[in-house]
């Protein structure tokens, strides 16, 4: 939980819609660095699907860590920093790569010359009016992408007993990880990105199926479902079987996290769950005019089950 | 439970509400996108008409919400919904009992208009809100014919513009499934001409009373 601040993404120099997404995944992503037993997380990373529908194959993950905010370096896509690095090693020796791109309020950041735009439709809208000579549009799922298979990274030195240069050129399997506040698959966003990398112009090292990869690469899981695994195992519940895997710092570790994501709207869909009925008025003063066309409310029920 | 209390348990129910709804809503417009159709306007805005004014008191609370959306394929229809919690003046209020209707609720709309519809327009999204809002239930004196028959409300206008509404209680939408369900499907279904799929597929949509038929 102190990614944030370690990597100075707390400075007042941030908007503060950048701020809130770089904490909270700082908070979910360093569980990675701080957790003893990952099954929690790996729970989250098999959440994942990609555009074809499949789950995110990880299991028996022996130990990781994650690095936040790494450099890539991919042709003309210097500028591009995802947000984490999860190097995962799994108990038969082999390793995995998980490159994150997180999003909490805001879009992705594309762009197209010089100009940042928030997605396709707006990048047709600017070439429209700025003319075709600008320079291709730059998808940044699609930048991060090609950069998680070709480019040249640069990690930040942090303590840790993993080299993620090794993972980033040796790792049996790659991956993107779109993380964002989505409820649902956010199609447009993951179609585009393979659209991108297929019709990448320049690339020499690109390959004739970048695209088939990238859509079977390339997945997208919700900050919620996160919160659904911490439920699903039954660690909102005090005491609980699930806890007995945990030590105790591990675990108010989790529930405070859980706390976070409930706060920030990002718990698992519950509706009409948190309304309190009112009781009866009765007021201190009787004689007011105010206040008096106030009713009593009990809870209520749906006319028809679904 | 004194006055005070009351009103903060008031306040709070009211935020939790609105915190669901805005769920509700954008679990539906993750999946319209999805399914290739784009929102009128240009946001995420899902409510209009209300007043800031200390004149207009009765007006500050937002009590209807509603997203309608389109496709470029068929550009002279549009399908949409609103959800009303409720709070409507006498006279609307007689008509929703007339179908023995219940706040909260949806209406889910199918809209057919003989010119294409300007989806991008912010004049035009109010204009397709106010319709999706009072479409199957209001019945002012532009609606020139109406038919109830399995639940379903086909009304048409003076011009030949005319809506297809079913209605489904809102406090049943508890699950993403449901939604999909009763929401999601049904109104592609209807974009996409299927008006028969909807009475076939003996969705859990709330009966209305036969008798405003004429």
């Amino acid at each position: 939980m102190l990614a944030a601040e370690i990597y100075g993404k707390m400075s007042g120099g941030n908007p503060a819609y950048e701020r809130m997404e770089d904490i909270l995944t700082s908070y979910v992503l360093s569980l990675f660095r701080y957790l003893n037993n990952l099954e929690i997380m790996e729970g989250f990373l098999r959440k994942a699907r990609n555009i074809e529908g499949h789950n995110l194959t990880v299991a028996n993950v022996k130990s990781g860590d994650v690095f936040f905010w790494p450099l890539l370096n991919f042709g003309g896509t210097n500028c591009r920093e995802p947000d984490a690095f999860i190097c995962l090693e799994e108990e038969n020796g082999k390793k995995l790569a998980v490159a994150v791109e997180a999003k909490y309020h805001s879009g992705l950041s594309n762009i197209l010359g010089k100009s940042e735009a928030s997605g396709k439709e707006e990048a047709e809208k600017l070439l429209e009016k700025e003319g075709e000579s600008l320079v291709e549009f730059r998808h940044q799922l699609a930048d991060e992408y090609c950069g998680l298979k070709c480019g040249k990274w640069t990690f930040r030195k942090v303590y840790s007993k993993y080299d993620p240069q090794i993972f980033q050129a040796k790792a049996e399997r790659k991956y993107l990880l779109y993380i964002t506040s989505h409820h649902e698959f956010p199609k447009g966003d993951i179609m585009e990105a393979i659209e991108a990398t297929r019709d990448r112009k320049g690339c020499e090292r690109a390959l004739g199926n970048c695209g088939v990869n990238a859509s079977n690469e390339i997945y997208w899981v919700g900050w919620r479902d996160l919160y659904a695994v911490i439920e699903e195992k039954g660690m909102l519940q005090v005491p609980s079987k699930a806890c007995m895997d945990y030590t105790a710092s591990e675990q108010c570790l989790i529930a405070d996290l859980a706390e976070v994501l409930r706060i920030r709207g990002l718990k698992t869909f519950d509706p009409f769950r948190d309304l309190k009925p009112v009781q009866l008025v009765s007021n201190i003063i009787d004689d007011h005019f105010l206040f008096d066309g106030l009713k009593p409310v009990g809870l209520y029920e749906s006319i028809i089950q679904i | 439970m004194d006055n005070r209390e009351v009103i903060e348990t008031t306040v709070n129910n009211m935020k939790s509400l609105y915190k669901d709804i805005g769920e509700i809503i954008q679990i539906i417009e993750e999946n319209m996108e999805n399914q290739g159709f784009k929102p009128f306007g240009m946001d995420a805005a899902c409510t209009w008409e209300s007043s800031s004014s200390f004149k207009e008191a009765n007006s500050w609370l937002s009590t209807y919400f509603s997203r309608a959306y389109c496709r470029d394929d068929i550009s002279r229809r549009a399908v949409g919904f609103c959800i009303h919690l409720g709070g409507y003046s006498p006279a609307e209020q007689r008509k929703l009992e007339r179908l023995s209707m219940k706040f909260p609720f949806l209406n889910i709309s199918l809209l057919e208009q003989k010119e294409d519809f300007k989806r991008k327009d912010a004049r035009e999204r109010r204009e397709v809100w106010d319709w999706v809002w009072g479409a199957g239930w209001y019945k002012d004196e532009t609606v020139k014919k109406r038919k109830i028959r399995n639940n379903l409300v086909f009304e048409e206008y003076e011009g030949g513009a005319r809506n297809l509404t079913y209605f489904v209680d809102l406090l049943a939408l508890t699950k993403k499934e449901t939604i999909q369900r009763v929401i999601i499907e049904p109104m592609v279904k209807l974009y996409e001409g299927g008006e028969n799929w909807i009475a076939s597929n003996k969705l859990p949509i709330l009966p209305i009373k036969a008798s405003d038929e004429d």
